[in-house]
């Protein structure tokens, strides 16, 4: 049987969930109130309540903690409160008793009531509270250790006080914008003095829930771990917050040898709290002496305690909004960049009577660095551009941005496309080389008659020219853009007499890194583009055959990547109809 | 029948009412009468109450009464309380 008691603003005892228990309880708690001076109906009123009120917290337990009664004395009062691990009940305003006489149960609660000035029950996480408190018959003589009251009261106010200081002052700092390390470490540099201890020591456990991260200490070696794994249960640390309750250590326990407490030195003591707020283990905070055995004054605990625990709600709170913040600012950043982006692509890529084209760019999440252009020159021939900026988000948006800026005003040199990548390489080249990045493109430029194709490529995936037979890659290569500063690029004529179908693309449409059992495999590609060849199917209808052959791939391999090609047909492959939307769009 | 009044403990409360039950229960089987000694019993509590109302049950279903003898005044105040005194005959002697 587990009987601990101890003096704490009155008496708190702490008593086993089973009746025997609970009756010792009740005994210790009458036989304290008879000492404050109760009269022997006052103490027979309040057994019979703390009877009721205990058994219930014992019969309703739903585990094995151990149950608390608090009592606490003044000059006209007594308070007293029980703590129970039930499941708790709704607590009425006026209990009742049985509507039948002989019922042999119901009357608890009516007991409770009666016999009692005050009732309430607070129901929380873990546990539940019923306040009780009885006016005095006779109030306490003031006079009777007068010097011990005066010096408890005092005792309070102070520790209340400090409390309250610190709470405001935390709070004051918090609202500066202190990083959570800075204020942590000045929060323990407060309480390090109210708290007895010889060392204080806060860990919070990380975002993923595996480890405790050092946060802050106070007067403890500098040299501790970093990290504890939450899964360790050999450290005294990690074994408060698993086992969610203070885990005390001293010159008796056995460490583990890679315990971070035994750096402190060759005997410590003290104990690791854990740190919840909302039921949830935050962080722990460690605090002990340099001593064989520590046994500091309750009320010392009770105000470092209060204060950690704030402490730990505090630092929760500023994690979680920092991380909202951190996590709106991304958002905003990915959505300015999808704007740049949509704003970059034609509203329609040009048709004429000899070629018809069609494209698509998908990008994974809000933006990626896909770009594709097609542009109608004065003499009726064609710049089709399919390029791919390295990176996502706001930096690659605005490197596609200068990109297209300075294709539009550079198309004097379109007919000659490895004049223009040359071109464009040079101006790019001191940003892309200062921000360590890179635009790989491929430029296809189609004369009027849609005869002749002459092509030029930056480290892009190579443009296919198919007909019923064959399909051939065609790889004027360079390097991509911002990679060497001033290099002469090649260019590739070819006669598109004997082919039907030009395509361009970038590499998320078939990643050459997939087994060709799980990617869109280059000779699958090859192969769609041959047969769309031999049936003659136009642009429109091979870009949204191909784009559904591509969503089914990522299903299948669960895989998401940006994905964007632009088809070419030439006259005589084509079944002509009107179709608006050249271009689309779409986010995955 | 059994006439001798049956003693209740000095505490009749939840920790002790069910084995005190128990054993009471077996004294009365069968008998149309029986008391309670409650002169001694310094605590009850509503689980001490839910006992007597049990026997008292199991007497009336055999034909009989229980009588409650001699309780203290916090006992009396708590049957009082409780309003079990319109259930149980409670006897001063």
């Amino acid at each position: 049987m587990k009987l601990s008691c101890q003096r704490f603003e009155g008496l708190r005892i702490d008593y086993d969930a089973n009746l025997d228990s609970a009756r010792d309880a009740v005994i210790k708690a009458i036989e304290w109130l008879n000492d404050q001076g109760l009269t022997d109906e006052e103490c027979q009123a309040w057994e019979l309540v703390l009877a009721e009120a205990s058994t219930n917290c014992v019969l309703h337990a739903t585990n094995a903690d151990p149950l608390r009664i608090e009592l606490v004395g003044t000059e006209n009062k007594i308070e007293i409160s029980l703590t129970d691990h039930s499941v708790g009940f709704e607590w009425p305003d006026h209990a009742e008793l049985p509507e039948d006489d002989d019922n042999e149960n119901g009357r608890g609660l009516f007991i409770i009531q009666n016999l009692t000035d005050h009732s309430s029950y607070l129901h929380g996480a873990r546990e539940n509270v019923l306040n009780l408190s009885r006016t005095r018959t006779n109030p306490k003589p003031l006079a009777e250790d007068l010097r011990e009251t005066l010096d408890l009261m005092t005792s309070e106010v102070a520790a209340c006080y400090e409390t309250l200081a610190n709470i405001f002052r935390i709070s004051a700092e918090a609202a500066k914008d202190l990083p959570p390390d800075e204020l942590a470490a000045k929060w323990l540099e407060e309480l390090y003095p109210l708290s007895g201890a010889d060392f204080l020591i806060l860990r919070m456990i990380t975002p993923d829930a595996t480890q405790l991260a050092l946060l802050a200490t106070a007067h403890a070696n500098s040299n501790l771990s970093e990290f504890i794994e939450l899964s360790d249960t050999t450290m005294v640390e990690s074994r408060a917050a698993n086992g969610r309750q203070d885990c005390w250590f001293d010159a008796n326990t056995t460490f583990s040898s890679s315990d971070p407490l035994t750096y402190l030195g060759e005997s410590v003591s003290g104990f690791a709290h854990p740190l919840e707020t909302g039921g949830e283990v935050i962080g722990v905070l460690t605090m002990g002496v340099r001593s064989a055995h520590w046994e500091p004054k309750a009320r010392d605990i009770h105000v470092v305690r209060s204060l950690a625990d704030f402490l730990g709600t505090l630092l929760y709170s500023l994690r979680s909004r920092d991380e909202s913040i951190h996590s709106r600012l991304i958002q905003r950043e990915l959505q300015i960049a999808a704007d740049i982006q949509r704003s970059l692509l034609p509203a329609e890529l040009p048709q004429s009577s000899t070629l018809q084209s069609a494209g698509h760019l998908t990008t994974v999440g809000e933006v990626g660095g896909d770009f594709v252009d097609g542009i109608a020159l004065a003499d009726g021939s064609r710049l089709f551009v399919i390029a791919d900026v390295m990176g996502k988000g706001v930096p690659a948006a605005l490197f596609a941005t200068a990109f297209r800026s300075l294709l539009h005003s550079h198309l004097n040199l379109a007919t000659q496309p490895r004049d223009l990548m040359r071109k464009l390489n040079a101006a790019l080249f001191p940003e892309l080389d200062r921000a360590e990045m890179f635009i790989t493109v491929q430029l296809a430029y189609i004369t009027a008659d849609a005869l002749t194709l002459r092509t030029s490529s930056a480290g892009h995936s190579p443009l296919l020219v198919a007909n019923s037979k064959t399909v051939i890659e065609l790889h004027a290569n360079g390097p991509p853009l911002g990679v060497i500063k001033d290099i002469p690029y090649e260019q590739q004529d070819l006669s598109l007499s004997d082919f039907t179908h030009l395509m361009l693309h970038t590499d998320g449409l078939s990643d050459p890194s997939l087994p060709k059992e799980y990617g869109f495999s280059k000779e699958r590609l090859h192969s769609w583009l041959r047969v769309t060849s031999v049936e003659g199917i136009d642009a429109w209808d091979a870009r949204d055959t191909l784009l559904h052959m591509h969503h089914l791939n990522q299903d299948a391999t669960h895989t998401r990547d940006d994905a964007t090609f632009v088809i070419l047909t030439r006259e005589g492959a084509l079944r002509h109809k009107p179709l608006p939307h050249t271009l689309t769009h779409a986010h995955r | 029948m059994n006439t001798n009044p049956i003693t209740a403990p000095n505490e009749l409360c939840s920790s002790t009412a069910r084995l005190w039950k128990e054993r009471v229960s077996k004294d009365i089987a069968n008998q149309t009468e029986a008391s309670i000694d409650l002169s001694k019993t310094r605590f009850i509590d509503s689980s001490g109450l839910g006992v007597l109302l049990s026997l008292n049950k199991t007497l009336q279903a055999q034909g009989g009464v229980l009588k409650l003898l001699n309780p203290s005044s916090a006992v009396t105040q708590l049957i009082e309380l409780t309003r079990l005194h319109r259930v149980f005959e409670i006897v001063h002697a």
